[in-house]
């Protein structure tokens, strides 16, 4: 918008600015009279109100001729007014009145025609003279009844009075009739090439001869108006008939001075030199007037008939010009001048002598037009480039300041005699001011037009942002939902180019395929498109932009491939929470991995970034550690360019997400058998102390041959601790646990509530906690609500699954199974349960006792992480029988309480494991070996001296832990035998079975059946110190 | 710098003490009244690469569609939003979708992501829309608001009365956000507008601030300065003070008047088109 108003705006201003320069060229009237305006308004500042001394004004005024008669008056009364004045001895008389005509006096006419009369008469003899001469009679009457005899007498007898003389309008190019020698005396010989330069007339009205002859000179009155009809300027010369006629002001001031029309030198165009004085003249030979106004005060003045009545003091005509002329209503001519309407053209004459005589003259200075020129161009550019810019206010000031500014200029230099025409600049600069501010404000207020953007056009947007950020790709799929018109084909076609420089020949073909297939011959694609797909199928070219340019010739095609650390990148497999999942092969053993890439984020600094690393491959390597059938094998990790990867087992399968739907439900049994595999699994990975953090469908596989895998170990933890600063962004946290969403630390029951949750989803299709509007709500209810009954969606499924599900989602982690395996455990007893029709009375017991049989476990569960190197089967072996074992409890369907005991099954799977455990735990002290003194560090702190105890554990730190439990009991030898009371402890939350809605006062086990106090007790510290012993060794960086 | 109706508006981003780079990018536009603070996240240069990246889109795009004669408004979008908010949400939404889709195409980039509060301002009234825990203030004759709220998982904690604001100051979640640009294909942004008075001053924020500086202590400062870029230059100052553990960024934009707008003065400075 911005530009095109700029464009706007300067030809707004250029606009304007042309039509000033033409007016100002061609002079015409609309701004001329603009600039007569400024002229009239500047001219009464030259004002000299003192009336000269030289002049004095015989006025003909309204008392006069009440006084004397009307008008015209006699010619006698003009003879004695001469001969009046002749007498008080001034320089010049001017008798400013018209005698073109001699005067018709009826009575001379009859005395001259009774006197013919006579004669006739008396030469007939039919009269006598008798003593009485009438011939002198008749004379003499003839005489006294000739006014015109008498004035030209008396203009004979005063040698100095100048009378007017007129050019009336003629018919264009009527040749002038040769003057009298009388009147052509005043005029001087016009100069060549003065045609249209100078006013000339055709048609001339001078005094009668005899007047003509009897006064001093001659001078013209005519008067040429401006357009405006207002007088400004003086005609010191008319040409006619090939002589200039001065003015009659001239021919006034040439008599006061004693001068002849030979003294004058007329230099055309500059100036009239009048004996030593000079009257500088424009291009049109004027000269502009310098008006005092207003009429009849600024100069002397009497009244005529004062004259005749002698009431005017004699000496003041003394030496003077004196002008005899009307200025009585409807007698005198009047002027409008620039200070006043209504100047009698007597006061006119008046003033353009006394500018003669002062020297007092307004002139246009040479360097005038380009002045003018130059301020025209200047406020052009002001309000063309400069106004539009600035703001309101400093429009306002800045154009206040340039208008004074001209305007100062401008009259200073009037006061100077010295005129510029600063009208036109003022005009352009107001005028400007206001188009483009008003423009400006009708602009902004009117307001945009509101346009709904079509599909079309945002697509075409879009397609561009991402060709400018080189996605070319999406760029083109966005450029396809466009027509294709002109310049979609062009916007194409550079695509196309952009696609050949990333070496992308078949693309670059492609998209001008796409263009051909409307227009095959734009531009030069179909010739590019060949040379394009020979390009993609490898050809070598010199250059594919175009025949050989430069001769180099390079291999295209074939490329090698990318590669992160030693694998090569063969595709993108998607994209996971932290980055990019991708196809890799490892070439020297041939073997396709899947490459996890995540960004390391640094605090900045390298050693915060070798932090970063450190933690990065210390979660690696032991999540690494992990060797299970049901957990995905991590092979390696490296990272390149802050790019760190993970290369794991490529998995030909697809997680559980889409089975937790409605629709999508598994087979309950297959479902369960899922879950409680998952959960061995998770068992194993605790047992060797790490936690998985994410556990959800999506980190469920489940492979094409039917076998599950768990994947993302430890790889939550790692990118969580590499964000550090600014943080990063996790999906909805449907599966977080409790802890969790509280920012707890977190042990391997987070994980197994996730997998409750995940066994939920599993199961009802619904995920337990659903939120609402926000993620806030989700976590609240996380963190405080009661999870729905699995049954109530599902009536189909049994109780005892309720109560798996129950206790897996309890909100406090000592109240759920404290061990996968005995989630495990109970999971499949439900299953038992279904394959065998026996009623679940009471499965919820019974994964108590497993967990606590369990807490021995984890002794045998490092067993087979040292088989992660050393020896893979080994590791396999004991992790498969592990499964066996549990089934076995569940068969026998005894009473709950009772089942549970079997659980004593499970030493024996501690039988197995724990000879392998005992070798194990060096191999993971070794891994794990910076944590080791983490986790000794807090085992002193519960319990070091009970310890040693129980002998049965061999194993350090953690055996100890343990067996810690069992101790404070105070039963028996073996971390076996307590677990039932424990179980019982436990039951707490699990009574629901028979009071369903008990579960919601979990807190305070009421219920619990055989509850002794010391089992609760007992619990407690166990669970406690184990959790944060747990923790530590991976916990020892502050996320 | 001022925009056509004078609101004064000001912007600047700093490193902060602790880290070398700069993550934070901000973007203002006088001609829009447009107003962007984006804080990034992602490892190597993704962080800077995906706040430039919005900001520059947002700023592009409103150049495109509220910069020409026409004011341009996507169709569909959010139900209910006003033009300016309709705008403002397919800005930053678009955003969303240039980031996302680098870092899917740059492998580099992958999992970059990015906060945006970006504002468009004028003298009556402001439009907000935001993703992520960078915030918009309005401080009011003394009062500081906040007018977003934090995408962060502390922040819909603290909303929730799960933790308190204490707690959440030292959870280790802190710098999980619940949402941001470039995480997902689509994202959910909050948009919303609020009049706005003579005097007032909206505050732009990336969490570099919030880290060190508390709202009291933001509303003291504004209170203290007239100048936008002063009270830019102020908040910086302190955080930096007081630990500058991240980046920091902070754009201001003050609305005339607001001492003796109204009367004379006020009539006066209308005429004159100020």
């Amino acid at each position: 918008m911005k530009k095109k108003s700029v464009v706007v705006d300067a030809l707004l201003g250029l606009a304007l600015t042309g039509f000033v320069a033409g007016s100002f060229f061609l002079r015409l009237p609309l701004l001329e009279s603009v600039e007569f305006k400024a002229y009239d308004l500047r001219a009464k500042l030259r004002q000299n109100l003192t009336p000269p001394p030289e002049i004095v004004l015989v006025a003909i005024d309204d008392d006069s001729i009440a006084q004397l008669g009307r008008w015209p008056w006699p010619r006698t009364r003009m003879a004695d007014a001469v001969a009046k004045l002749r007498a008080t001895g001034p320089k010049v008389i001017g008798l400013n009145v018209l005698f073109s005509e001699a005067e018709q006096n009826q009575g001379l006419v009859e005395i001259r025609r009774l006197e013919g009369v006579y004669r006739d008469l008396l030469a007939a003899k039919k009269v006598a003279q008798k003593g009485v001469d009438f011939s002198t009679e008749f004379s003499s009457a003839a005489v006294a009844l000739d006014s015109d005899s008498k004035l030209q007498a008396a203009l004979a007898a005063a040698p100095d009075v100048v009378l007017p003389l007129f050019f009336s309008p003629g018919s264009v190019g009527a040749k002038p009739e040769p003057a009298s020698l009388a009147v052509s005396s005043s005029a001087i010989a016009a100069p060549a090439g003065l045609e249209g330069l100078i006013y000339e007339e055709t048609k001339m009205s001078p005094p009668v001869p005899a007047f003509s002859e009897a006064a001093a000179g001659l001078g013209h009155v005519n008067l040429y108006p401006d357009l405006d009809g207002v007088v400004r300027r003086e005609a010191p010369l008319v040409k006619y008939g090939g002589q200039l006629y001065p003015s009659y002001a001239l021919r006034l001031t040439m008599a006061y001075l004693g001068l002849k029309p030979e003294d004058l030198a007329f230099t055309p165009g500059a100036e009239l030199k009048v004996g030593r004085l000079s009257v500088p003249l424009d291009n049109e030979n004027m000269m502009a007037v310098t008006f005092n106004g207003p009429a009849l005060e600024t100069t002397r003045v009497v009244s005529f008939q004062d004259v005749m009545n002698d009431k005017v003091d004699a000496s003041l005509f003394k030496d003077k010009i004196v002008i005899v002329g009307p200025t009585a209503l409807g007698v005198a001519t009047v002027y409008q001048t620039p200070v006043a309407a209504g100047f009698p053209s007597m006061e006119v004459v008046a003033n353009v002598i006394e500018n003669v005589l002062h020297q007092k003259f307004l002139t246009r200075p040479d360097w005038a037009e380009n002045a003018e020129w130059g301020l025209i161009a200047l406020m052009g550019l002001f309000i063309m480039f400069v106004l539009p810019r600035l703001k309101a206010l400093w429009g306002l000031v800045v154009s206040i300041v340039l208008a004074l500014g001209i305007m100062g200029a401008g009259t200073f230099l009037f006061t100077q005699g010295q005129w510029l025409k600063v009208g036109y600049p003022m005009v352009l600069l107001v005028a400007g001011y206001l188009v483009i501010i008003s423009k400006g404000f009708l602009v902004t207020e009117k307001g945009k037009e509101l346009v709904e953007a079509s599909q079309v056009e945002t697509n075409k947007m879009l397609g561009l942002s991402f060709q400018g950020q080189g996605m070319l790709d999406l760029a083109f799929e966005k450029f396809r939902l466009c027509p294709l018109d002109d310049n979609m084909k062009d916007t194409l076609y550079n695509l196309a180019l952009d696609f050949e420089r990333k070496r992308q020949f078949s693309k670059a073909a492609a998209v001008l395929d796409h263009v051909a297939a409307k227009d095959p011959k734009y531009k030069d694609i179909a010739e590019k498109t060949k040379m394009l797909k020979a390009a993609s199928e490898g050809a070598v070219f010199g250059g594919v932009g175009g025949p050989k340019k430069d001769g180099t010739v390079m291999i295209t095609g074939g490329s090698t491939k990318p590669t992160l650390g030693r694998y090569e990148i063969e595709k993108e497999l998607g994209r996971g929470a932290m980055g990019v999942v991708y196809l890799g092969r490892d070439p020297k053993i041939n073997r396709m991995v899947a490459i996890k890439t995540m960004m390391l984020e640094a605090g900045g600094d390298d050693a915060s970034l070798k932090e970063v690393k450190e933690r990065f491959f210390r979660e690696a390597e032991s999540a690494g550690t992990l060797n299970h059938p049901n957990i995905v094998r991590i092979f390696d990790a490296g990272d390149e360019n802050e790019v760190a990867y993970i290369a794991m087992e490529l998995l030909d399968g697809h997680d559980l997400v889409k089975y937790g739907t409605k629709d999508g439900l598994l087979p309950l049994e297959k479902a369960l058998d899922y879950v409680a595999t998952v959960a061995d699994a998770l068992d194993y990975a605790h047992a060797a102390g790490i936690v998985h953090r994410d556990i959800k469908p999506a980190n469920i596989m489940l492979l094409k041959d039917g076998s599950i895998r768990v994947a993302d170990f430890g790889i939550a933890r790692i990118s969580a601790s590499s964000k550090t600063a600014t943080g990063t962004v996790m999906g909805t946290p449907s599966y977080m646990s409790p802890e969790q969403v509280a920012g707890k630390k977190v042990d391997g029951r987070s994980d197994l509530f996730s997998l409750a949750v995940a066994l939920f989803e599993l199961t009802t299709g619904e995920k337990p906690f659903k939120g609402g509007e926000g993620i806030g709500t989700l976590l609240f209810q996380i963190a405080n609500d009661p999870h729905p009954d699995p049954r109530a969606i599902r009536a189909d499924l049994p109780a005892s699954l309720k109560a798996v599900i129950d206790k897996g989602l309890a909100k406090k982690p000592e109240e759920r199974f404290s061990r996968g395996s005995e989630m495990a455990a109970a999971i499949r007893a439900v299953i038992a349960e279904l394959k065998g029709g026996a009623p679940a009375a009471a499965p919820a017991p019974a994964p108590a006792p497993v967990k606590t049989a369990e807490v021995t476990a984890p002794a045998p569960a490092p067993a087979p992480e040292p088989a992660r190197t050393p020896a893979p089967p080994v590791g396999l072996a004991p992790a498969e029988k592990t499964q066996p074992p549990a089934p076995a409890p569940v068969a026998a369907p005894t009473p709950a309480v009772e089942r549970t005991t079997p659980a004593i099954t499970l030493p024996g799977l501690n039988d197995s494991p724990a000879a392998a455990a005992r070798p194990a735990t060096p191999a993971s002290e070794r891994t794990l070996g910076p944590t080791i003194p983490n986790w000794k560090m807090p085992s002193p702190k519960p319990q070091a001296a009970a310890a040693p105890a129980p002998a049965p554990a061999p194993a350090p730190a953690d055996a100890t832990m343990r067996l810690e439990p069992p101790q404070r009991a105070g039963a028996g030898a073996g971390g076996d035998v307590p677990p039932p009371p424990k179980k019982d402890a436990f039951a707490g939350e699990v009574p629901p079975p028979p009071k369903k809605d008990a579960f919601a006062g979990d807190a305070p086990p009421p219920p619990a059946p055989n509850a002794d106090p010391g089992a609760t007790l007992r619990i407690e510290p166990t669970q406690s110190p184990d959790a944060t012993l747990r923790l530590k060794p991976h916990s020892q960086e502050p996320i | 710098m001022r925009t056509k109706d004078s609101v004064e508006i000001a912007g600047a981003t700093d490193p902060g003490i602790v880290r070398k780079n700069n993550e934070d990018n901000f973007a203002v536009d006088p001609d829009l009244g447009l107003l962007i603070v984006a804080d990034g996240m992602g490892g190597h240069n993704s962080g800077e690469v995906a706040s430039d990246l919005a900001a520059k889109t947002i700023v592009d795009f409103a150049r495109k569609m509220l910069g020409g004669d026409k004011n341009i408004v996507p169709e569909g979008g959010t139900r209910g939003l006003s033009v300016r908010g309709a705008q403002l949400e397919y800005f930053v939404k678009t955003a969303n979708t240039m980031i996302y889709e680098k870092g899917r195409a740059f492998p580099k980039d992958a999992g970059m992501g990015t906060t945006v509060v970006a504002a468009i301002v004028d003298a009556k009234g402001l439009t907000v829309a935001h993703v992520g825990d960078s915030r918009l203030y309005l401080w009011r004759k003394g009062e500081l608001s906040q007018l977003t709220e934090d995408h962060s998982l502390v922040g819909e904690q603290v909303k929730r009365g799960q933790i308190s604001a204490d707690q959440a100051a030292r959870s280790n979640l802190q710098n999980i956000l619940t949402r941001a640009l470039g995480a997902e294909a689509e994202v959910v942004v909050d948009v919303a507008d609020h009049p706005l008075l003579p005097g007032d001053l909206v505050l732009l924020v990336s969490d570099g601030v919030n880290k060190m500086v508390t709202d009291a202590e933001i509303a003291a400062i504004v209170a203290s300065e007239r100048e936008p870029s002063r009270v830019v230059d102020a908040l910086i100052a302190r955080s930096r003070a007081g630990g500058g553990v991240d980046n920091i960024t902070v754009v201001a934009a003050r609305v005339p008047g607001g001492e003796g707008g109204s009367g004379v003065g006020g009539l006066v400075r209308r005429l004159l088109g100020r």
